[in-house]
């Protein structure tokens, strides 16, 4: 008897396997629901209105749509090509080498890291106002921030995310409550008349334009998730371009749209005092006036909800590129442990509860302010390092094309022409962004923090490319499997080719 | 014949007891798979290296009982009668499969309860690896550069085993290692448990929670089931060396992070020590392992398909 030969209507396998698989709408809520869209109108818009004193934030919010559409263009077209697909340090290693790549990991860990501490400052003012508000109960801003902490603490080494259809409804009426309150503050215009001003694209050679971008850069953030799933998903050919491009193209609309409705309701010339008035409140307290206080109410619980979405979903990349550091062994092997029974990237998951914690209590005793310096400083110095990975990624996928072994049937638009502008438009946003770092922080141009901040990053890329050349000179087998996540394991030579393997003839097999 | 085991005759320290007398799966051992009376071999493979070279093994226990492993397809087992005593295998007669997956099922498994010590995802995934070692090991199958080839179409006497093999043969394009086992991983622990059910080594207990129905399988026998543990355990942390069949048990178990259980509280150079032991087993093996290793990597990376772990 034996078994029988090829049977031709094959295809079992990938019959089987197409049904698991993703389609373009759920990765879109997925990598949104981490982009959070109410936290970065109600929160970032404001925030970024009041400190940087720059009204073009609507503008800048289409620009970087713009250039992250082109950015994404040559990404996508990579992520088919790079194992650990949802890693910018992947590419980075792939398209300009290991040691650069080493460089970027540690830059992409400090960015990630730093975007989510941020947040807590944002949930709990943001959580400490409601309670005063709505209970009567003067909770200090550290308290909330250290309750949603031990909760995320939890979840993050339980590996508990919401479930995807959970997230796709609160998205979905996140999304309608901000473009319901946008609508609001567009049909009661300061003075009775629509401006245009906040959307005139001159702003993007204004003064502090720079600070504008990156907090709009900053509100993208998540987007980037979407090639996670190249190889989970229906048409890999297909599917992980539609869903960036329409991820990218909703935020950008959905945040220019908002951020422009909340200058006409104020009138364009007095956006940023209202914005320095009410910080956080004023998308609500704009739209107040004409309708009722259980909308509002919905839409402040919303801004509560939205933000610990965030802080949970970047909770979570922080722990992922952790742990795949560690299972690359660039860092140490423990962060590349798992729970056994959760499957959470446990280890990963307590350091970053522990610098978060860490973080929280320096915030707590030096009673620095949780809204500009913690939250948007802290989300917005996230974004800058973000903003640093794609660069280095467009540079990356153009040299990894480049390659003649790499280009076959990939269109120049994708493999040269776009890549290019996108690291053009980025490394000229990265530029504004550095040169007017004291406008972002509002601080003045002499102040050392302006400094302070952008070196952070240029610390760990540099140490990262040491390490990554110690790595190769003391631990080759690790150096090999730079980029690759949680594959590296298997770059380890199987047997010496072509010669009897010493090892197992030894051991009796 | 296959080295025995040094813990079958001796008191197996630690909380599990050594299975008292050989019985069904776990108690009958099974010849080299590679010795000549086993499967038929593929005419590419190499030669069988020799036992004797496993020279911590004492000479002496070599000869004494027979390892408390695999199961004989003709041999009657207990009730109920195992289908594969129905199949007219064209192998010689006394082949006895490497029940790898057997075993992996019961190290992710509580000995006592059956409750599950791994997620599912992850349990999937090395059952799905344990059923394709299986093949390897007997040589039906070999993974090269990342894909699987099927090289020998002769019916393993094993049922579960003969159905993958058919899988795996019944494909014209052939798949990368890592789609046989995304592809396996989905029935993988369904069937598995299904195999030990039919020869009574389980028992299935349904309990309802809330909405959801979740089915249990409880070991028949808690010194059986627990007896995987107990052998690797207990030779790992003593620093012996092991067999070929548990060497892959011990890959698969390290592959899937089980080892950290297992090997809960032992010193580090135990854990290196099982690392090295795993890198010498045959290329094909190590090349399954290491792919087994990196798709729970990567499944903790995007993790979308768990279902039952969201809120």
């Amino acid at each position: 008897m034996s078994v029988p030969g090829p049977r031709i209507p094959a295809s079992d396998v990938s019959a089987t396997l197409a049904r698991a698989r993703l389609g373009v709408w759920p990765v879109v809520f997925i990598v949104m629901a981490a982009a959070a869209p109410l936290t970065v109108v109600a929160g970032g818009a404001t925030t970024g209105y009041a400190v940087t004193g720059v009204t073009g934030i609507p503008v800048a919010y289409l620009a970087v749509a713009v250039a992250l559409g082109l950015f994404s263009v040559g990404y996508v077209a990579m992520s088919r090509r790079v194992v650990n697909s949802g890693a910018f340090y992947s590419y980075v290693s792939r398209g300009l080498g290991r040691v650069p790549g080493v460089g970027a990991s540690f830059v992409a860990v400090v960015a990630y890291a730093t975007m989510q501490i941020g947040l807590y400052g944002g949930f709990g003012a943001v959580l400490a106002g409601r309670l005063q508000d709505w209970l009567g109960w003067p909770v200090p801003w550290v308290v909330c921030a250290f309750a949603a902490w031990a909760v995320i603490a939890v979840l993050g080494v339980r590996r508990i995310d919401f479930n995807g259809r959970v997230l796709a409804v609160v998205l979905l009426v996140e999304i309608a409550a901000a473009a319901l309150f946008a609508v609001v503050h567009l049909t009661h215009p300061a003075d009775g008349r629509v401006t245009i001003d906040t959307l005139v694209p001159s702003h993007l050679i204004g003064a502090g334009i720079g600070a504008a971008l990156v907090t709009a850069v900053a509100g993208f953030v998540g987007f980037e998730g979407t090639a996670v799933f190249s190889e989970e998903s229906k048409d890999p050919q297909r599917t992980v371009a539609k869903a960036t491009y329409r991820a990218v193209a909703i935020i950008g609309l959905l945040y220019a749209f908002c951020a422009w409705a909340m200058s006409v309701a104020t009138g364009p010339e007095h956006i940023v005092e209202a914005a320095r008035a009410d910080g956080t409140d004023l998308i609500f307290t704009l739209a107040a006036p004409y309708v009722g206080s259980f909308v509002v109410g919905l839409g402040q619980a919303l801004f509560v909800t939205s933000l610990f979405a965030a802080l949970l979903a970047f909770h979570h990349t922080v722990a992922r590129y952790l742990f795949a550091l560690g299972r690359e062994r660039v860092l140490p092997a423990v962060l590349g442990r798992t729970s056994i029974r959760t499957r959470a990237p446990k280890v990963g998951s307590l350091v970053q509860s522990t610098l978060a914690a860490s973080v929280l209590v320096v915030y707590a005793v030096a009673g620095w302010d949780p809204i500009v310096h913690l939250f948007f400083w802290l989300t917005v110095v996230g974004g800058l390092g973000v903003l640093i990975l794609m660069t280095a990624t467009s540079i990356a996928v153009i040299a990894y094309f480049a390659r003649p072994a790499n280009h076959d049937s990939i269109s120049g638009w994708r493999r040269v022409i776009a890549p290019a502008l996108a690291a053009t438009a980025l490394l000229w946003i990265l530029v504004a962004t550095i040169g007017q770092f004291h406008t972002l922080l509002g601080v003045e141009p002499g102040d050392p923090l302006r400094w302070i901040f952008p070196s952070a990053y240029v610390a760990a890329a540099v140490l990262g490319m040491l390490w990554a050349l110690l790595l190769r000179t003391a631990k080759p087998d690790v150096y090999t499997g730079i980029g690759r996540g949680a594959n590296s394991v298997t770059t380890e030579p199987a047997a010496p080719s072509g010669q009897p393997d010493p090892a197992s003839a030894a051991s009796g097999w | 014949m296959q080295a025995p085991h040094p813990l079958a005759a001796q008191a197996t320290p630690g909380p599990a007891q050594p299975p008292r007398a050989p019985r069904g799966a776990m108690g009958v051992p099974y010849p080299d798979p590679r010795s000549a009376a086993a499967v038929p071999r593929p005419a590419a493979g190499r030669a069988p290296a020799p036992l004797q070279s496993r020279a911590t093994v004492p000479a002496v226990a070599r000869h004494a009982t027979p390892e408390p492993r695999g199961r004989p397809v003709t041999a009657s087992p207990p009730p109920p009668a195992h289908p594969d005593s129905l199949v007219q295998s064209t192998a010689p007669p006394r082949t006895r499969w490497p029940l790898l997956a057997d075993d992996l099922f019961r190290l992710a498994h509580h000995d006592t309860t059956g409750r599950p010590l791994l997620h599912a995802s992850v349990a999937g995934l090395g059952l799905a690896a344990a059923l394709l070692a299986e093949l390897a090991f007997t040589d039906a199958i070999v993974i090269e550069n990342g894909q699987v080839r099927v090289v020998s179409r002769t019916a393993p006497p094993d049922v579960l085993a003969h159905t993958v093999l058919g899988q795996l043969a019944g494909e014209v394009a052939g798949h990368t290692v890592r789609t046989w086992l995304a592809f396996l991983s989905q029935t993988s622990h369904e069937q598995v448990a299904l195999r030990l059910l039919r020869l009574g080594h389980v028992r299935v207990e349904t309990a309802r929670r809330l909405l959801t129905r979740s089915t249990t399988y409880v070991p028949t026998e808690s010194h059986v089931a627990a007896w995987p543990w107990a052998r690797l355990s207990t030779r790992l942390r003593q620093g012996k060396s092991l067999d070929r069949f548990d060497t892959v048990l011990a890959g698969l178990m390290v592959a899937t992070d089980l080892h950290r259980r297992v090997l809960d509280g032992a010193p580090g150079h135990v854990f290196a020590g099982l690392r090295q032991m795993v890198a010498v087993a045959p290329p094909s093996l190590r090349l399954l392992l290491s792919h087994t290793e990196a798709a729970v990597g990567d499944a903790v990376l995007t993790g979308h398909k768990t279902p039952s772990q969201h809120m």
